[in-house]
């Protein structure tokens, strides 16, 4: 019987949302507004007016983690991931319901918390460690192991205000790669830093793992989930969907998020979640939004979105996975399309057209994912997959069709004498 | 079911286990947990230790300017004040008179107004990471304190030039110090947990620190204000401090009265500075 590491009881946290002023309609409205505004601002930022709506972000959720385990985090944007995580962390506490835990807990929840770009690289693993909750003989140990696994033992004594955003974040992750913790909390700390580097902070979380220390790991990646977790919780507005083995929640996580209908809406299309996805749907050649396809039509996968605030250098990627979790291709809009120029908040619509005659008949899941660019990856933000059935063709091309892809490949036959 | 009743007296007994942790609701007024504190000092020592590094950087004259800021006021409060105004200075020359007032104030006025805007700015740290709050503000009285160091140095170099003899008066300094430290600590506390709130903290401090100034014996002497009204300028805690630290360095008799009062009401503050920021310190991350 293994250990309990963290025990999670009914716990449940309230946010009060600001719902902002409403504006008076006449001149002697806005006059008194006017003057009653200090006020009413001064009982809005003390919690007590009136007006405010709030927001249950956790509602009721018991959990049971065991020592040793790597747990993944999944849900969609605002089901109350992140927030977890920072209750656990002891960031945010709690409205109800309590967590009780086994050991130190240390959080990653943003590498480079408290770097300071006028420090050097040396001064910054001090701080960065100290903030981390290390002590300083514990830095001075592995201070040797941190830099060499950031790999900017050239500039150790640079101002890391000089060092190029890779090597912040190779220096920031290896800090915190080397918490000496029972509890470690890890927050999509890896969505930055080039693949190679990614890979090698995936190897060192797995090692981590293996040494037997408590994972809870939040991700919008499922790749990085699967292939870290043995467990994973799924979250659905507050509420814990499922928890189990890794692939039975990613499944339950997927059909969520899709659920086989042909079209996705945010929120149901009940209200408006503050998401980038709106919509995201298969049409066939017609224009009608299905589920099922023949093998020799195009399907059109249509994602309908709002462009994210920021810099505007996004992407959207959209994925064909098969049953058995292979990913058959990706494609992303930019390959295609000149790089778009968007307007923040604005609504648009793409549309990716699927070539017709490839994919073997069967069942996949379409996943579109908005990426966005920062330093040298592209992070996912957010992620919808669809189920689409692909039949096949009266005679020839059918489910047993041996191979990933069945490309409909140009024969000739001529005779020779 | 025996199973159950066993499973269940076996997490009560897991979570008796003093290496467990619970993470509950906050309800109603705390006191500073000291031990924590004391068990995140390494913290507390990096954090100043950094602003003390990160604060002169790619300046010219660095740490200079610890030294400079309260030299330059000390040289235009002895045209305007001292020879201008003509305020007396007593038996010794305003120069030293204003510049043995002006190091404790400095230190008090550069305590409040760093720690005040302390949390706000180190919010991407309270965002993210736990550790008891109050370090941070702290670490910014820490860090004036350094200045403070700095300045009285200048301090010793001119009561030397203004021939004022070194006395045994002198083992005072830390003991006014102390105090002077206990009440930034205590309006430090308030004003950084109020500024998490009420950003117009952030305009209305600087002012209101200048204006504190005047109502303090800087410029002038206790023995300046008449008598029916000298009740009401000990009610400012910084007058038994600074009228202590003067009396300290130029070796007048210690108003040991003023003294207890400032440290009283240092130490009422305090209280209430630290109990009212454990009372709020949960919610700053939602809030900041």
């Amino acid at each position: 019987m293994s250990r309990l590491a963290v025990k999670i009881e009914s716990l449940s946290k309230r946010y009060s949302l600001d719902r902002g002023l409403v504006q008076g309609q006449t001149f002697r409205d806005m006059i008194s507004d006017a003057l009653m505004q200090p006020l009413r601002r001064f009982r809005e930022i003390q919690g007590r007016s009136k007006r405010q709506e709030t927001l249950w972000a956790l509602r009721n959720v018991s959990l049971d983690i065991d020592d040793g385990e790597v747990v993944g985090l999944i849900g969609a944007n605002g089901s109350g991931k992140s927030t977890l995580l920072k209750i656990l962390s002891r960031v945010t506490a709690p409205t109800e319901g309590a967590v009780h835990f086994r050991g130190r807990v240390a959080s990653l929840l943003e590498v480079g918390t408290g770097f300071h770009p006028e420090l050097s690289g040396r001064e910054n693993i001090f701080v960065n460690g100290a903030v981390l909750g290390m002590s300083k003989s514990d830095i001075r140990k592995r201070f040797d192991e941190i830099v060499e696994f950031s790999g900017v033992e050239r500039f150790l004594d640079t101002p890391i205000k000089r060092y190029s955003t890779g090597m912040t974040v190779r220096l920031a992750f290896a800090v915190a790669a080397h918490l000496d913790s029972d509890i470690l909390l890890v927050d999509e700390v890896l969505a930055v830093g080039d693949a190679e580097f990614q890979r090698r902070c995936m190897n060192r979380l797995r090692a981590v793992g293996q040494e037997g220390r408590t994972i809870v790991f939040v991700s919008h990646d499922m790749n990085a989930v699967r292939s870290l977790c043995s467990k994973a919780v799924c979250l659905e507005k507050g509420r814990i969907e499922k928890y189990g083995d890794v692939q039975e929640v990613m499944t339950q996580y997927f059909s969520l998020r899709g659920k086989g209908q042909a079209r996705w809406k945010a929120n149901g299309g009940a209200s408006d979640d503050g998401g980038i996805l709106r919509s995201v749907w298969v049409e066939d050649a017609r224009g009608d939004a299905v589920d099922t396809i023949a093998h020799d039509e195009c399907a059109h996968v249509s994602i309908r979105f709002r462009s994210p605030p920021g810099n505007g250098d996004f992407a959207i990627v959209v994925r064909v996975i098969d049953a058995q979790s292979n990913v058959i291709f990706s494609s992303w809009d930019r390959d295609s399309m000149p790089i778009r120029e968007t307007v923040t908040k604005q609504e648009y619509e793409e549309m990716c057209k699927l070539p017709s005659n490839l994919l073997v008949p069967g069942r996949y899941s379409v996943t579109v994912q908005v990426r966005e660019f920062c330093h040298d990856h592209a992070r996912v933000l957010e992620e919808v997959s669809l189920e689409m059935n692909i039949t096949g063709k009266g005679y020839g091309i059918e489910k047993n069709r041996l191979g990933i892809i069945a490309p409909l490949i140009q024969w000739s036959i001529s005779s020779r004498h | 079911m025996r199973d159950r009743a066993s499973s269940s007296s076996r997490v009560d007994e897991m979570l008796n286990d003093s290496a467990w942790t619970s993470i509950r609701p906050q309800t109603g007024w705390r006191v500073v947990d000291l031990r924590e504190v004391w068990a995140y000092r390494e913290l507390l020592l990096t954090l100043t230790l950094k602003d003390i590094r990160v604060r002169y950087k790619q300046t010219v004259i660095g740490a200079a300017w610890a030294v400079f800021q309260p030299l330059l006021t000390m040289i235009i409060f002895t045209i305007i004040f001292g020879r201008l105004a003509k305020i007396p200075s007593g038996e010794y020359p305003y120069p030293i008179f204003v510049f043995a007032a002006l190091l404790p104030w400095m230190f008090f006025a550069n305590a409040i107004t760093s720690s005040a805007n302390s949390l706000v700015i180190s919010s991407q740290l309270v965002n993210k990471i736990y550790f008891p709050r109050i370090i941070i503000p702290m670490s910014s009285i820490g860090v004036s304190f350094v200045d403070f160091m700095f300045s009285t140095a200048v301090l010793l170099v001119l009561m030397v030039i203004f021939d004022v003899s070194w006395t045994f008066q002198l083992l005072m300094m830390p003991l006014v110090m102390f105090g002077v430290i206990l009440c930034a600590l205590g309006v430090g506390t308030l004003l950084s947990a109020l500024t998490v709130s009420y950003r117009d903290l952030r305009f209305v401090i600087p002012f209101a620190v200048q204006i504190w100034m005047f109502l303090s014996p800087v410029v002038y002497g206790t023995s300046f204000i008449p008598e029916d009204y000298r009740w009401i300028i000990l009610i400012n805690p910084m007058t038994g401090y600074i009228e202590g630290f003067r009396s300290a360095i130029l070796g007048g008799a210690i108003d040991w009265f003023a003294l207890g009062v400032s440290f009283s009401i240092s130490v009422a503050l305090l209280m209430a500075g630290s109990m009212y920021f454990r009372s709020v310190e949960r919610k700053f991350a939602d809030v900041i």
